[in-house]
């Protein structure tokens, strides 16, 4: 038999894995739209945005991602947990398992190509089924989807056995709200019980994988989240390899029927895949703009790390940080490094 | 890349900003491109041989000074040398005077224009006076009450 | 030629048709919105284009993004030349008789000129409403500011206003415990609290004996920032919490909050300053039929002779801007509703022979003739930053000075010398070319300059005058055939009086703060006027207002007080042109306003119909 307090904690550190998992997906996102090299009009007479769907795709997949990693730390909270974000150890480096199993989708930092832009998908692939994890073991899950249809299990078990207030313990005030975080891929709300800690998971699953937590939506169902106008990650990175939209009536299944989705995948900047400072010691330029892209994601997360723990007004702080990151990451991946002409890139390394 | 060079180091000593900050505008190829197709062959090559010499000078001053006399004090290397401070600068190419243009000739591409879209949002002038570019490159929500940048960046 | 009737025909794709369009069409309503204008905008493609414009453009002007069309011209704030007696400045797309150039311009484009507003949303004060009964001055309102107040609320909670009622309540406005702004504010910039500590405590002596403490107000803005989470009521009704309103294009889904972009004069890139593109949008969502047709470029309203009552609308649909090719189209409604302008639906009307009994139309054009005062700081101030200005000193809005010279807004700006002195080009040309600077020096004291540059904005009030008019002569006339607005304007001497006041006061500011003026007035300037010796250069505002306007009776005004045209029964004129007087607020605010309670006239009007 277990008691409240021995769930409670392994809740809490399924929550943990939660926010390593979010916050895993966000440098590979980031780094492969940052490499896109033009966005815009090619062609002034028949004017048709090129590569700028994509940009506004995984920019918006990554900004959803920061509403998850954001709901995840709600979740933690209100469960009495702390979030870590302020020790290397707490911060994925590159390449990486997703998953705290080693297994399934992995990370990488690589330019936009069709092959990461497949291993985005992968990322965002919902389950065949729920076995792995069918024996209550959610640190066996191979897929985000598995994860999460884990932990909303033990969640709910937990609820069942136990009052509300005996499992959300946490310090109310430390939740984060839509008054500190509004404007980039949705509205965060406080987690203050069961309801709303399991309208935060299922919000992460939806926008992601797009499968509910019940099962997976099946072939002929319609797009997740199409009727909102915003379909589920999984289908976005479908629409970029593919160069469609979905339309409203599209079914799972099936290809995308809207209108064209530009991409030139040869628009790109030649970024060495995974980047670190340490292998442009001989180029003390870049190597002190490598440095200075990681000091920026350190205080990043240091700032996020204070949000999340006490200090939910500090959100606020990250807006002008995540943009410092991407003007920093563009940069550094348009000068060439070596005679082929490849290119730094954003390491990500979170250096103290 | 090589070829890129002898630019980028007349560059450097132009603007003021260190090559991995050029190369990171991503503009330089088409910057030396817009140089050519003004100066032409015989003044680039001088423009770019002035540019080595100031990179091979260690003092900065006597290598300031050298510039001086022999690009930006000179009738034919000096009003492209100008421009090309204020290509970097601005993305933007200013056009030879008459008196350049009665000595060298008109050039097809010596037109006022900016470059591109790319060339409007790297001018460094936005980096210079502790901007951004309007329009692109936001610094995010409530960043302009913030403390002003500090005196100078480097 | 007529093909489907709708229930209302608006001309006019700009947030007053919009809103009508929205307003009829939640009551299931058929409305046609007929634009001028090419394109549509409100695609994340076409829209991504103006951008593309913008930053190719060399002359980075509000009208910059937008297609230069002839088929449908709009005016540009380049065209302004000198006007010598008797020869009229045809440069341009008006023609101005002077004696002095009108300066603004507007943009004929899916969603009117507001795409590149600046969002000012600044109420106006319960005395401008009322000059002539206070002051002696203008006109007094049909209506007074208590009337007009829920209806100020509703604007706000339409545009999506971000404000802080706290800042915004002297002069005699008052905000009810129960109603906020529908977001939290947009935080002042460093210059403008630079500015609000600099002014403290200060007390400047004004015209007639009157004094004013200086005090900085930050600007009520139709930009995005956080909306406010609690419930309000909104003129007279209890609301949900603000939903802000998004981009438009297939991301949009989500509201964007300001990015700092620093471009909102002349676009927004990420569209988190209002433009009537979101509104238009939620016209579509409602569950009457909104159709819009752009190029369309309405000639001629057609009227019942008999009964005064408007029978159609012909309008030049054309295929391809600037191709002087087009065919003649004839659509009819219920209602009428012109929501163009104050210029263009002067001239529709003109051209239409509308509105003739009261001789007012196209009468009293006014605009807040703009201007600048700027110099270099002290310190570092941190310009080029966020939207175009956050703050103002509202002191010298209202006073007993006001019936001896004009009420003035003293704009904070935010942009240094971007509008004054076209800077930083203008920096980075005068230290390459001038000052003979390269290198590192040039580096460091473009930083040093740039970052010590302040302006601030002089807006003054501009009377109504019967001689500063829109007429038409078939002389001028565009691509299309149709006539091109002449223009007679005059900057009067209680206009230059109150900016001369306006120009002593900010000179003993910069004294107080020690700031380096740094402005200079160019005699050859087109807009070089003087009074009493001293001169000045001022600009427009794009507020062009006043030539329409509402009123109690059909000899003192174009129409009733919800924009009815007195003289034909199903015709509404809507848009700045109603106002009466401008005072010293950017308009659209009150244009807003008056258009929510001009929707109410026309569901009424159209009440009864199945």
């Amino acid at each position: 038999m277990t008691c409240l307090v021995d769930d409670r904690e392994e809740l809490k550190s399924l929550m943990a894995d939660a926010i390593r998992i979010e916050l895993s997906t966000i440098p590979p996102y980031a780094t492969a739209a940052y490499t896109i090299s033009e966005a815009g009009q090619y062609d002034r007479i028949a004017p048709a945005g090129v590569n700028a769907e994509p940009l506004e795709v995984i920019r918006q997949v990554m900004l959803e991602e920061m509403l998850h990693l954001t709901l995840a730390a709600n979740i933690l909270n209100a469960l009495g947990g702390r979030v870590v974000l302020n020790e290397a150890g707490a911060i994925p480096s590159y390449p990486c398992h997703i998953l705290p199993s080693g297994k399934g989708p992995i990370a990488s930092l690589r330019r936009f190509t069709k092959a990461q832009i497949h291993a985005f998908r992968e990322i965002e692939r919902a389950p065949e089924n729920f076995d792995k994890v069918k024996d209550g073991d959610c640190r066996k899950a191979e897929t985000i989807g598995g994860f999460y249809y884990c932990v909303k299990k033990k969640l709910e078990a937990l609820c069942r056995k136990y009052p509300s207030r005996e499992v959300f313990t946490g310090d109310p005030s430390w939740q984060i709200g839509p008054e500190h975080y509004w404007g980039a891929g949705g509205a965060v709300f406080p987690v203050t019980g069961q309801a709303s800690a399991l309208r935060a998971l299922d919000i992460i699953v939806e926008e992601g994988e797009g499968a509910d937590l019940g099962g997976r939506a099946g072939d002929g169902d319609l797009i997740p989240g199409i009727e909102e106008e915003d379909v589920a990650h999984f289908f976005k990175f479908n629409e970029i390899l593919l160069s469609r939209y979905y339309r409203p009536d599209d079914r799972i299944g099936a290809p995308p029927t809207g209108g064209d989705l530009i991409v030139d995948w040869s628009a790109v900047h030649p970024m060495r895949d995974d980047p670190k400072a340490e292998d442009y010691a001989h180029l003390p330029e870049v190597h002190a703009r490598m440095l200075e892209f990681d000091a920026l994601y350190t205080s990043f997360l240091m700032t996020l790390h204070d949000a999340f723990n006490g200090a939910p007004e500090r959100l606020r702080e990250t807006v002008s940080s995540m943009m410092k990151l991407r003007h920093t990451a563009m940069a550094l991946v348009r000068i060439p490094v070596n005679e082929a002409g490849e290119t730094a890139g954003p390491g990500w390394t979170f250096r103290v | 890349m090589a070829e890129m060079d002898g630019f980028l180091a007349l560059s450097v000593a132009l603007t003021g900003y260190n090559r991995a900050a050029l190369w990171a505008t991503g503009c330089a190829p088409a910057y030396r491109r817009q140089l050519a197709e003004v100066a032409g062959p015989a003044l680039l090559e001088r423009l770019e041989a002035a540019g080595f010499s100031h990179a091979a000078t260690p003092a900065r001053g006597p290598a300031d000074a050298l510039l001086r006399q022999t690009v930006l004090a000179d009738p034919d290397l000096g009003p492209p040398a100008r421009s090309l401070i204020q290509l970097w600068y601005l993305g933007q190419w200013t056009p030879m005077p008459a008196d350049w243009v009665r000595r060298n000739g008109a050039k097809l591409a010596d037109t006022a224009r900016i470059i591109s879209t790319r060339a409007y949002r790297e001018g460094l002038v936005w980096d210079a006076i502790g901007a951004h570019p309007m329009g692109a490159k936001p610094q995010g929500f409530g960043a302009w009450a913030e403390e002003p940048p500090v005196e100078s960046a480097r | 030629m007529s093909d489907v009737h709708y229930d209302a025909v608006i001309v006019g794709a700009g947030i007053s048709g919009a809103l009508i369009a929205k307003h009829l069409a939640a009551e299931g309503r058929s409305v046609l919105i007929l634009e001028a204008g090419a394109d549509q905008g409100d695609t994340a493609a076409t829209y991504r284009d103006y951008l593309t414009t913008y930053q190719l453009a060399g002359a980075k002007t509000p009208n910059a993004p937008y297609p230069q069309n002839p088929s449908a011209p709009s005016p540009s704030v380049m065209d302004v030349g000198p006007i010598e007696p008797g020869r009229p400045d045809t440069a341009g797309y008006f023609v101005q008789n002077g004696p002095n150039p009108f300066r603004s311009n507007y943009t004929r484009v899916m969603g009117g000129t507001m795409m590149h507003w600046l969002g000012t949303c600044l109420r106006m004060q319960p005395n401008d409403f009322r000059t002539r009964s206070a002051f002696d001055r203008g006109v007094d309102w049909p209506i007074s500011y208590d009337d007009l107040a829920p209806y100020y609320e509703r604007a706000e909670w339409e545009i999506g206003v971000a404000g802080d009622k706290a800042d915004n309540d002297f002069h005699g406005v008052s905000f009810p415990d129960d109603y906020d702004y529908p977001m939290e504010p947009i935080p002042k910039s460093f210059s403008d609290r630079w500015f609000e500590e600099g002014v403290r405590g200060m007390n400047v002596r004004l015209a007639g004996g009157a004094e004013a403490a200086l005090a900085v107000s930050s600007t009520p803005q139709g930009r995005n920032s956080t909306p406010r989470p609690g419930r309000y009521v909104v003129g007279g009704e209890k609301v949900p919490p603000y939903d802000a309103a998004g981009a438009t294009g297939p991301y949009a889904f989500q509201g964007q909050r300001c990015e700092g972009n620093s471009s909102c004069v002349p676009i927004c890139p990420i569209q988190a300053k209002y433009n009537a593109l979101k509104t238009l949008g939620q016209a579509k969502r409602q569950k009457g039929r909104v159709e819009v047709r752009s190029q369309s470029v309405v000639s001629r309203v057609e009227t019942d002779g008999a009964t005064g009552r408007v029978t159609g609308v012909i309008y030049k649909r054309y295929e391809f801007p600037g191709a002087p090719v087009w065919e003649m189209k004839r659509v009819t409604g219920d209602v009428y509703v012109l929501a163009t302008n104050a210029i263009e639906n002067a001239k529709l009307a003109l051209a239409s022979g509308l509105c003739s009994s009261s001789g007012l139309l196209g009468r009293n054009l006014m605009d807040h003739p703009y201007v600048m005062f700027w110099g270099s700081a002290p310190r570092m101030v941190g310009p080029f930053r966020g939207p175009g200005s956050t703050a103002s000193i509202p002191s010298l809005r209202d006073g007993s000075f006001r019936s001896e010279v004009a009420a003035v807004r003293l704009e904070l700006a935010n942009w240094g010398w971007n509008f004054a002195a076209n800077a930083p080009y203008s920096d980075v040309e005068r230290m390459v070319e001038g000052e003979n600077l390269f290198g590192p020096a040039l580096r460091d004291k473009l930083r040093h300059d740039v970052q010590r540059q302040v302006r601030i904005g002089i807006m003054p009030e501009q009377l109504p005058s019967l001689s500063n008019r829109v007429t038409l002569d078939p002389a001028y006339r565009d691509a299309l055939g149709e006539p091109r607005p002449v223009i007679d304007y005059a900057v009067d001497e209680y206009s230059r009086a109150g900016i001369l006041q306006a120009l002593d006061v900010t000179a003993e500011i910069f004294q107080r703060m020690g700031v380096e003026n740094r402005t200079t007035f160019n005699t050859a300037d087109p807009g070089y006027v003087s009074l009493a010796g001293r001169g000045f250069v001022y600009f427009g505002a794009g507020h062009n207002a006043g030539t329409h306007r509402i009123g109690l009776t059909p000899r003192d005004s174009v129409t009733n007080v919800e924009g009815r045209a007195w003289d034909h029964d199903n015709l509404w004129l809507v848009g700045c042109g109603a106002m009466p007087s401008i005072a010293t607020s950017n308009p659209t605010l009150t244009m807003t306003a008056l258009v929510l309670k001009a929707a109410e006239g026309l569901s009424r009007a159209l009440e009864g119909k199945a």
